[in-house]
């Protein structure tokens, strides 16, 4: 009976729910293979440029997916606090956190990674003037590390929100049963409702990989060498923006369409009625 | 049926206006079996969810096995000896009825896996539906997953168990296996305090029935005598109402 | 659930270790451009260094002075508020010494002098500057192009974040010309055979080396190596090299 039914899945369904990770079964992975097929065909077709464009833009793919992946877990990180504070009965919690979301959910993106680049080290150096000490006066903003940090603090704003919605979608029921068995709150949290809230809120968190993604091409703004600013510097060494930006998108969907399979995998696995 | 096991003493409690509970005394020896029954808005949840502190009261005092509702530490200290059956089952959906019955023996009672699992498989055989360990709570009848939930309640080894309408929810044909159940516990001496419905339940297992209107305790009576005699004009009126047959 | 933990620590590590230390060198300047502006400042596709007549121009400067150099490749936007703020000690990006520009930064001495050209299809009618009311320009915006066609009365404006796309745009006939600097629009005109240069240069504009406000012990020695550089031939040198063709 189970064989059967894996060989013969819904297809409907596989649609909805991503389906099982054999590409017989999930039919978006062809699509994972034929952007990847278009890219291979346009570097040994015209491997001028379409070569070197992907040879002069590989150290960019590394700091795109460095900057994204490293900005994605720590922002959960902050997410699941900044959720849990937006659910705190404690009044100072609770006032920082939303203080904490009204103001970033309120800046554009760009606008905060310029902030962090050019303001942080000013107010660094202040510090260090102020505290009079020397590596501190002396700061000079990493990039990366900057970038990175500026993407963590929006995104965890975003984040926050999709925690808090998520715990409060688990019928309090769950909670009061916990507690009635005698768990504290923080083991009927940790062992009951956030492992609920976390199989709710996972479509979401696989969205906000997939635009964190897209939007780490503003990192370029602001000195990160990822896959937008070299596209941008061969295009204009070469004077072709057509054929480079191609490829960069080709680029970019590659990795958001690979990043989109990844999620629906993981929300697969955690479907536990089956 | 020796000592006092939970005392209730001269409990109020409002919701916003509304005054839920007032003043309601209640002594519960232990071994017995209490239903209470009474007109929605009677209170008579909100006493059960007080007795383990799901709900606080302004005014009044409970003493569970000695123990005060007062600070947290109690709270926890009397939750561990009171288990409790709600109406909408409440099982953890995203576990095993299995690990649904273990996990609160291994981190409260910090029993090990293996004591815990033991338990838990005598209590589903106990409820009839040893089979059914691996399942999600999801893959169950309304009736199993009730059953589960007593058992995992009774995996605590409370001194006094709750139920809230245990069978409120339930398809009618799935009421009997829940209400054996209970009536098998009832018999072999466990404290039970049961909001309900089933006036057969009552009839059959209950030392007392107590029926409670408008926040107060109006009557209570073994049920040989609420049932065919109730000296009470308003307990009177609720059973013509609810005794159609 | 643990493995997703695991590559979370991983990348943290990664991300630590492949940054580089952030503390201040001294000694070293910083000297910031934007190298997408050949050929003063473009990337070589092929080595990945940063290439162009400014990099040489200020390496030959550096020597000169006995500064070393630390080069920074920055977008424009950033890279002007950079100077202003201090963040970087110089910059030499094509930039047109403006008198806006002296209320925020400091400029040598002119190393170069530029010019503005229009840019249109080949088979436009447009032969200067007067044919192109009613018409729309497109150029990239925050530059001495942009600022030239936007006092032009009856053009309209169109800007563009970089150059690259405002000839993207002339091609698909988006817009009826490209107003940029004269070796930017000689690199396109080769390029691409259906565009064409038009009529003289538009204006003239001084380059100069942007430092920020007070930085005159720098100035001094850039200055200084500046004039150096070009009495000993080097400037044309550079513009053999890089400017002619």
């Amino acid at each position: 009976m189970e064989q059967q039914e894996k060989n013969a899945p819904d297809r409907e369904l596989s649609f909805v729910t991503g389906g099982e990770v054999n590409i017989r079964q999930d039919p978006w992975w062809w699509l994972v293979i034929a952007v990847i097929a278009i890219i291979v065909l346009l570097v040994m077709v015209a491997p001028v440029p379409f070569k070197e464009i992907v040879v002069f833009a590989r150290s960019g793919i590394l700091v795109t997916v460095l900057v994204t992946v490293s900005s994605y877990f720590l922002m959960l990180i902050l997410g699941l606090f900044g959720g849990l504070g937006r659910l705190s009965k404690n009044k100072l919690i609770f006032g920082i956190s939303s203080l904490y979301v009204e103001i970033v959910r309120g800046i554009p993106l760009l606008v905060q990674l310029i902030a962090w680049y050019f303001a942080s080290p000013v107010a660094i150096q202040k510090i260090g003037v102020w505290l009079n000490f020397a590596p501190l006066i002396e700061y000079r903003a990493n990039p990366i590390l900057t970038a990175i940090i500026a993407i963590t603090v929006c995104y965890g704003a975003y984040m926050s929100e999709i925690v808090r919605s998520g715990i409060q979608s688990i019928p309090k029921g769950q909670m009061e049963a916990a507690r009635s068995l005698g768990m504290s709150h923080f083991q009927a949290m940790r062992y009951v409702v956030l492992p609920q809230a976390f199989r709710v809120i996972l479509p979401p968190m696989g969205n906000e990989f997939i635009a964190l993604l897209k939007d780490s091409s503003l990192v370029s703004v602001v000195a990160v060498a990822d896959i937008t600013r070299k596209g941008r510097e061969f295009m204009s060494a070469h004077f072709n923006p057509i054929e480079t930006w191609l490829m960069v998108a080709l680029l970019y969907l590659v990795l958001t369409l690979f990043a989109a399979r990844i999620v629906s995998y993981i929300e697969k696995r955690s479907r536990h009625d089956r | 049926m020796t000592e006092p096991i939970i005392e209730i003493t001269n409990v109020h409690k409002r919701f916003g206006h509304v005054e839920a509970l007032k003043g309601v005394d209640l002594t519960v020896m232990e071994g017995e079996v209490i239903v209470i029954i009474g007109p929605s808005g009677s209170g008579k949840s909100t006493l059960l969810r007080c007795i383990n502190r799901l709900e606080e009261y302004e005014k009044g005092s409970i003493v569970v096995d000695g123990i005060p509702l007062d600070t947290n530490q109690n709270i926890n200290a009397v939750r561990r000896e009171v288990g409790m059956v709600f109406q909408s089952f409440n099982l953890f959906a995203h576990l095993t009825v299995m690990q649904n019955l273990m996990l609160a023996q291994t981190t409260v009672r910090k029993r090990s896996k293996e004591e815990a699992e033991k338990n838990a498989k005598e209590l589903l055989e106990k409820v009839g539906i040893p089979e059914k360990a691996q399942s999600y709570p999801s893959q169950l009848s309304g009736g199993q997953q009730q059953r589960v939930a007593i058992a995992r309640a009774l995996a605590m080894n409370p001194r006094v168990m709750l139920f809230d309408e245990p069978t409120s929810a339930l398809d009618p044909e799935m009421i009997k296996e829940v209400l054996d159940v209970m009536a098998a516990l009832a018999k072999e001496g466990m404290t039970m305090l049961v909001v309900s419905h089933e006036m057969g339940f009552a009839r059959a297992a209950a030392h007392r029935v107590i029926f409670m209107d408008e926040g107060q305790i109006v009557e209570e009576a073994p049920p040989d005598v609420f049932f065919v005699n109730p000296t009470q004009e308003r307990t009177r009126l609720f059973l013509s109402k609810i005794l159609h047959l | 659930m643990k493995r997703l933990l695991w590559l979370l620590l991983a990348t943290v590590l990664v991300a630590g270790l492949l940054l580089p230390g952030c503390s201040g060198d001294s000694g070293k300047i910083r000297v910031a451009t934007d190298a997408t502006w050949p050929p003063f400042e473009y990337v070589d596709t092929t080595t990945g260094e940063i290439v162009g007549f400014d990099v040489d121009l200020f390496n030959a400067i550096a020597e000169e002075a006995g500064l070393e150099v630390e080069w920074i490749n920055v977008e424009w936007d950033p890279l002007l508020a950079g100077v202003a703020q201090g963040t970087y000690d110089a910059a030499i990006s094509s930039i047109t010494i403006k008198e806006e520009r002296k209320a925020d930064m400091d400029f040598s001495d002119p190393y170069y002098i530029a010019g503005q050209i229009i840019v249109a299809k080949t088979d436009s009618a447009i032969t200067g500057a007067d044919d192109l009311v009613g018409k729309s320009v497109g150029v990239q915006s925050g530059t001495t192009g942009d600022d030239e066609v936007s006092a032009m009365n009856g053009v309209n404006v169109t800007g563009y974040d970089e150059i690259g796309m405002a000839f993207v745009a002339l091609m698909n006939n988006q817009v009826d010309a490209v107003v940029c600097d004269t070796p930017v629009a000689s690199g396109y005109v080769k390029k691409y055979d259906t565009l064409k240069t038009v009529g003289e240069v538009l204006t003239t504009e001084e380059y100069g080396i942007a430092m920020p406000k007070g930085s005159d012990e720098l100035m001094g020695k850039i200055n200084q190596a500046l004039a150096e550089v070009k009495s000993k031939g080097i400037i044309d040198q550079l513009v053999e090299k890089w400017l002619v063709d």
